[in-house]
């Protein structure tokens, strides 16, 4: 089993990089994955 | 890191156990990928937030890293990270998350 | 249907190192007993610096961004020396000159200013260009005693410094309304102030007519309102009335950073309505975004350099033959469906209304992005924000096989811009362009369309988890109006109208 399954996922995304939702909705289809956090940040 | 955030990732570790969780990140530099990281494993580099000196050793990737990219489905990755994987510096960013998680993360490596 | 054009566009600075350290939320949120705060006066750029910085004499005009091409980067490490304060945009204005503007943008009694500061600012301020005669008016002999201000400090006041020493405050506009206190109140009279700066600029262009502005739409990103109404508004009229705007109306249109190139395309549709034949849109500046990223500037060994609170003004008037045409057929919009991945972001901006009107993406000659300074972000760890955001529409253009993966950077750098604007939110997002833009169309250029993309942060207000952001196509005038063609249609139709009739006359009789 990989180290990424059935863990619990805080996501910190970057407007101008990787935003929050982009992240969400690839670790959603990690096997037992639960997002308990997720958030953009925004430098500018 | 916002301090907001960082008071988030302290409570969530606190109530979930810092060997169960898993930071991704989505930051568009290396530098401030190893900020980010550096934050939730050794604590906050910049003395602003409550990780300041707080040692949470959480395992922490960036998205665009390869160990994290195989773990995802790769029709949805090419559709939400696709475009910013050939924009960043993964290299950069890969090297940066590689070497504060040898060195700081406990948990998830 | 008239087209609408854009006209002309100001722009200003207001150098405001005092305004960083007592409003700057990054200042206002770190520990006064830490390092940074400690040594901060030391890490503050003087007026000359702050002339004499590159970007700077970009955004009032005085270069243009291609010229940042030539210099290394961090450019504060430029040896520039030839920095004035006035450009063809508008200027840079200092702080203690600014304040005295504060004073007058206040029409509630809020504001006192220590009487010698007020005297010896008005002194200097009398040799403005711009200055008004009501300016002075209101201005001269409304001093007040320090005591007194020292003592509205006690009742929740907040100071005015210069030179770091107390020259005025504002005062608590409601005693128990915290929409009314003192820090909102000045946030707002700063917005109010600015704007009025810069919109001062734009009604002076020689090809602007005050008299014909008919509507003013605000885009920055405070509100004002009181407790029945926190964002009420209407920094748009406060703002017009400030600059004698008299016969214009108008309001506030907010969206974060995308706010200027939504009042942009509403700006357009009112001129192409007939609504109104020139609407102004303007935007003051943001003093609790001074400073952001201050800290990890004074780390890299530079100075503090987000010390200046940003402004404009652009006029969009109904067709005048020559000014760039706002194509209010080639928007991009993202849609609440649209999601928030950045490549359907920059899908939906940028691809979909080329593909819609047949366009390529490389048949944009110029992309207006999210044009912050790579100085102010890169220090920080963030990157150059306007090359990334090249970087995705030439990444897309590799994905519509237009160029090839290895020509990305060319096209960034053929189809881009060097970013010059400061780090206040909606300032740097797609608008900055607009001057340069009305140039390089109307002069011989090979510049003949241009897009302007702005993107806002939505999720920052904890409403909805969305980004946004709205487009627009602007492109050289052909001079062939489609008025004056509608016109001709109208003319042959009358001539064939009074044929008929006159032969039915002739048949009649």
């Amino acid at each position: 089993m990989s180290l990424f399954e059935n863990k619990k996922y805080i996501l910190i995304g970057d407007r101008d990089g990787i935003p929050g939702e982009s992240l969400r909705a690839v670790v959603e289809h990690i096997p037992g994955s639960e997002i308990v956090f997720a958030t953009t940040e925004c430098f500018v | 890191m916002d301090l907001e955030n960082q008071k988030r990732i302290k409570q969530l570790t606190e109530e979930y156990g810092a060997e169960n969780i898993i930071v991704v990140l989505g930051a568009a530099e290396g530098e401030l990928s190893g900020l980010a990281a550096e934050t939730v494993t050794v604590g906050d580099p910049t003395y602003a937030g409550c990780l300041t000196g707080v040692s949470l050793g959480l395992g922490v990737y960036h998205a665009v890293e390869p160990s994290f990219k195989a773990v995802c489905k790769p029709d949805v990755y090419e559709e939400q990270i696709g475009m910013m994987e050939m924009i960043l510096d993964v290299e950069d960013i890969t090297n940066e998350m590689t070497s504060v998680r040898e060195e700081h993360s406990k948990y998830n490596k | 249907m008239a087209k609408a054009v854009l006209k002309a566009a100001a722009y200003s600075l207001i150098h405001t190192p005092n305004f960083l350290e007592n409003l700057g939320t990054t200042q206002t949120t770190t520990s006064p007993d830490s390092e940074y705060i400690k040594s901060l006066k030391e890490n503050l750029r003087t007026y000359e610096e702050v002339i004499n910085y590159l970007p700077n004499q970009v955004y009032i005009g005085n270069l243009h961004p291609d010229t940042l091409k030539k210099y290394e980067r961090p450019f504060c490490t430029a040896e520039y020396k030839a920095g004035k304060r006035y450009g063809k945009f508008g200027e840079i204005m200092p702080e203690d000159e600014f304040i005295l503007l504060i004073k007058y943008s206040d029409t509630f009694n809020l504001v006192l200013l220590e009487e010698e500061f007020l005297a010896q600012t008005l002194i200097k301020y009398e040799n403005h260009p711009l200055k008004t005669d009501d300016e002075i008016k209101q201005l001269t002999g409304k001093g007040s005693k320090i005591a007194d201000i020292e003592a509205e400090l006690k009742n929740d006041a907040i100071g005015i410094y210069f030179d770091a020493k107390l020259v005025g405050c504002v005062k608590k506009a409601h005693d128990i309304d915290e929409n009314l206190s003192s820090h909102v109140m000045i946030e707002n009279l700063i917005v109010k102030a600015s704007a009025g700066v810069c919109l001062k600029h734009l009604i002076a262009q020689d090809n602007v007519d005050f008299e014909k502005i008919g509507y003013v739409i605000e885009c920055s990103e405070e509100a004002c309102g009181d407790m029945n109404q926190r964002g009420g508004g209407n920094f748009a009229k406060a703002i017009a009335e400030i600059a004698g705007l008299k016969n214009a109306g108008g309001c506030d249109v907010r969206g974060f950073c995308a706010a200027p190139t939504h009042s942009l395309v509403h700006a357009a549709a009112l001129v192409e309505a007939g609504i109104y034949e020139q609407v102004v849109v303007v935007a003051g500046g943001a003093s609790a975004k001074l400073g952001m990223n201050g800290r990890d500037h004074v780390k890299k060994g530079y100075p503090i350099l987000e010390d200046v609170l940003g402004t404009f003004a652009v006029l969009v008037t109904k067709d005048d033959g020559v000014s760039p045409v706002i194509r209010t057929d080639i928007i991009g919009t993202h849609t609440v469906g649209t999601g928030s991945s950045p490549q359907i972001v920059t899908k939906s901006l940028v691809e979909e209304p080329l593909k819609r009107n047949d366009l390529h993406i490389s048949d944009v000659d110029k992309f207006s992005v999210e044009m912050q300074n790579p100085d102010l972000t890169s220090l920080a760890g963030a990157g150059d924000v306007p090359l990334a955001n090249y970087k995705m529409i030439a990444a897309l253009a590799v994905m519509n096989k237009e160029i090839e993966r290895n020509e990305i950077m060319d096209f960034a750098e053929k189809h881009g811009l060097v970013g010059w604007a400061p780090t206040q939110g909606h300032i740097p997002s797609g608008v900055p362009y607009c001057g340069f833009l009305i140039d390089d169309l109307t002069s011989d250029t090979n510049i003949n369309r241009a897009m302007i993309v702005g993107k806002g942060s939505l999720f920052l207000g904890r409403m909805t988890n969305l980004f946004d952001g709205i487009s627009v196509v602007i492109e050289r005038n052909t001079g062939s109006s489609q008025e004056a063609t509608v016109s001709k249609e109208e003319v042959k139709q009358l001539i064939a109208e009074a044929m008929k009739e006159f032969a039915a006359t002739l048949l009649g009789k």
